[in-house]
């Protein structure tokens, strides 16, 4: 409950400068009336002002504070230790997640009776048949014009991930033509990634051949020289995916995407794992191989790069076509400054 | 009372309370009910059984028929009607081609709008209307429902008006001058809408919205574009001289449609792309249904969010229905209002007067509303009215 009493704190002095400010108007209005309001203030518990903020001198006053939180933490210390000491519950303290606003939205739990809708939508969706092992992916990875050296082997070194996938140099052609040219050759999935400032900084998503299409704002991007790894720690064996912490139904269809970029049927013998963990909206992207200790308790885990943080802007219902296409779901920033912070899409 | 427009909580503003029945098809096929005036307002009942929907079954087009029945067009050539006093569907019509992205009634034929280009009028022996070859929607006139209109993407497809009664064309559009390097300006009609019988309103995915008098020339009279935004229209609705167009970057626009040049109100709240508007009778609220799952209704005059529901999947139309179980006269009244001139109000309110003395005070409250905001029009207009009242009477001489 550390985090609850200093919450209180901040409350109360806040509310005693408050106070303070009242107090002074008060005082420039009838100056009689003055100590009797201040009495009765003190009296009361509701308004009670810090006796140190009417002491004039700031060094003084600043020395007093100081030596007043200071004791405070020192209780606090005291109480926890206490309260650890006697077995009582822990507090969690908050975060921004924790206090984050409910989403309507949210599938608990997939097997509902109410979900029958969700179930039959799951079921016809674009990514229904590669969930029913009808198709296996095949995906195809590219590149803005005049890719730089980072992005190039970034693309290279995703390639390496996803199996069945190859990277190419776009050689100037358009998106559309590519997502025509490439449903015609069976791939399931283009990825483009776009760059700037020597950095790539997007990634576009586009499943075949019906859509939809994301695009994503990418960012943070270690490729394995950066975390001094190399790719030949890689092998060549199908990695398992995990998709953590997509709650909301927009979270869902991101994450049937994101894993709809991988073979179905991971092969376990190359202790690899693929991890896309969503946190506040932002999607971070792991990769690893794991081993787990004798006791079979615990896995030990070797990063092997890359890693990159992706984050959602728009949904897009078709494949690319960014100026006639509709949306399922769009950010603009206009309208991200109007939410709080503790709202979260997926 | 102010909502917070930008959640997904489903939400209703207390203050309003009217008796409205919501009809949704959606993306997955499903068709519901949702009464928001019940205890549970966001309770969504479906109407047509699940497991019945498979991959092409998305609702594309929904319309009232003849007394209260729906017709409901979907993307697999199948055509449904839903009998909304019975709630029961009545019957179920096999089209030539998919999907269909019109339906309308016109005495016992049904018409059907197919998004190859044409036009099936279901008789006994089939009729077909050649409209172009890509088809973006199809509407009836309210006023004289022998009118029907198509547009669709390209010159070729640009807006016609049919007669249905000789199956002949009336109308057909003319596409903008060339541009400054005369080249052809791009045409998509992705939506359209009668005003009355010859005034129609088409908005476009290449971002202009356009108005057309067919008495008086074939290419648009008014038209709003900006060329600095770049903006997808996909979904118009009128109400009086009211426009409204959905946009599919999730912003519902309101335009006067004798003077083009503003924008009167902008809708907000959506966070996926407007697939379709519809106003109550009286034209107080919008009801408009998004890609992002949600169905919204907006109050017009003050743009405020009144009501959003989760409806589950991707709600593609949306119909709306005055529940008039207690309020019978409402709609008959509303639509006499329409017709007449605006000195008549008066005798309105004293008709229906007689029907419940509960309703009295509401009714006249309405009333005087819709007055000031007619002389309000009257105010703006004057001078406008005055001008094309001169023209005409200098024509007749």
């Amino acid at each position: 409950m550390a985090s609850d009493s200093s919450d209180s704190e901040v409350e109360n002095t806040s509310r005693s400068k408050r106070n303070l400010k009242r107090k002074r108007d008060e005082s420039s209005d009838n100056e009689s009336n003055d100590e009797d309001n201040e009495g009765s203030e003190v009296n009361t518990p509701k308004f009670r002002i810090n006796p140190m903020n009417v002491i004039k001198n700031k060094e003084i006053r600043k020395k007093l504070y100081k030596k007043q939180q200071q004791q405070k933490k020192k209780e606090q210390k005291r109480a926890r230790r206490q309260r650890k000491e006697e077995g009582g519950p822990r507090s969690t303290g908050h975060t921004i997640e924790s206090l984050r606003e409910k989403d309507h939205t949210t599938v608990d739990n997939l097997e509902d009776s109410d979900q029958e809708e969700l179930q039959l939508e799951l079921q016809t969706d674009e990514f229904s048949e590669y969930f029913n092992r009808e198709i296996t992916p095949k995906v195809l990875i590219t590149y803005a014009d005049n890719p730089l050296t980072k992005t190039r082997k970034f693309g290279i070194e995703l390639a390496r991930i996803i199996p069945n996938s190859w990277a190419k140099i776009r050689n100037r052609s358009s998106i559309k033509k590519m997502v025509k040219s490439a449903t015609k050759e069976n791939f399931t999935d283009v990825i483009i990634i776009n760059e700037n400032n020597h950095e790539p900084n997007g990634m576009l998503v586009i499943h075949l051949p019906n859509g939809p299409t994301a695009h994503f704002k990418l960012s943070n991007v270690k490729i394995t020289k950066e975390i001094k790894r190399s790719h030949e720690e890689f092998t060549k064996h199908r990695p398992e995916v995990i998709l953590t912490n997509f709650s909301t139904r927009l979270g869902l269809t991101i994450g049937r995407m994101l894993g709809s970029l991988f073979h179905h049927d991971p092969e376990f013998k190359g202790r690899r794992a693929v991890t896309f963990h969503n946190q506040r909206d932002y999607i971070f992207f792991r990769h690893h191989r794991y081993q787990f200790t004798k006791e079979g308790t615990r896995a030990k885990l070797r990063e092997l790069g890359p890693r990159f943080t992706l984050k959602l802007r728009s949904l897009q219902e078709g494949t690319f076509d960014s100026k006639c296409g509709d949306f399922d779901w769009m950010i603009t920033n206009k309208r991200h400054a109007m939410e709080g912070r503790r709202r979260f899409f997926l | 009372m102010k909502i917070k427009t930008i959640t997904t909580a489903n939400i209703k503003n207390p203050s309003y309370n009217e008796r409205h029945r919501i009809f949704v098809g959606t993306h997955t096929g499903s068709f519901k009910r949702i009464d928001v005036f019940a205890e549970n307002p966001h309770a969504q009942q479906n109407l047509q059984s699940i497991s019945s929907l498979d991959k092409h079954s998305r609702v594309t087009s929904m319309e009232w028929g003849n007394d209260n029945e729906i017709l409901i067009g979907r993307a697999n050539k199948c055509m449904k009607i839903y009998n909304a006093n019975a709630n029961e569907f009545s019957s179920t019509i096999e089209m030539d081609d998919g999907p269909i992205v019109g339906v309308c009634r016109y005495d016992d034929k049904i018409i059907a709008g197919l998004a190859t280009g044409k036009v099936q009028i279901s008789e006994r022996n089939k009729v077909f209307l050649q409209t172009g070859d890509d088809l973006s929607r199809m509407r009836q006139c309210k006023e004289n429902k022998r009118m029907i209109a198509t547009g669709g993407k390209g010159r070729q497809n640009n807006l016609k008006v049919w007669n249905l009664e000789t199956n002949t064309k009336v109308f057909s559009s003319k596409n903008l001058p060339n541009d400054y390097l005369e080249l052809e300006v791009p045409v998509w009609d992705s939506d359209l809408m009668f005003f009355d019988a010859h005034t129609l309103a088409t908005c476009s995915r290449y971002g202009y919205v356009r108005m057309y008098d067919t008495r008086k020339q074939r290419r648009p009279v008014l038209e709003y574009v900006n060329s600095k935004e770049q903006i997808v229209y996909g979904c118009a609705t009128a109400h009086q001289n009211l426009l409204f167009v959905g946009s599919a970057s999730g912003i519902v626009r309101a335009f006067d449609s004798r003077r083009m040049k503003t924008i009167l109100h902008t809708y907000k709240g959506f966070t996926g792309s407007v697939t379709d508007i519809v106003t109550d009778d009286c034209g107080k609220y919008i009801f408009t249904s998004c890609l992002d799952r949600f169905i919204r209704v907006h109050s017009i005059e003050s743009t405020a969010l009144q009501y959003q529901c989760y409806v589950k999947s991707k709600a593609t139309q949306v119909l709306m229905q005055q529940d008039d179980e207690l309020i019978p006269e409402d709609n008959e009244g509303d639509e006499e209002e329409n017709e007449q001139s605006d000195d008549d109000t008066n005798e309105n309110s004293e008709n229906k007067s007689g029907s419940d003395s509960e309703y009295d005070e509401m009714f006249q409250n309405m009333q005087t509303i819709e007055e000031e905001k007619q002389e309000a029009l009257r105010k703006k207009r004057k001078p406008q009215e005055s001008s094309k009242i001169k023209k005409g009477s200098k024509k007749r001489k």
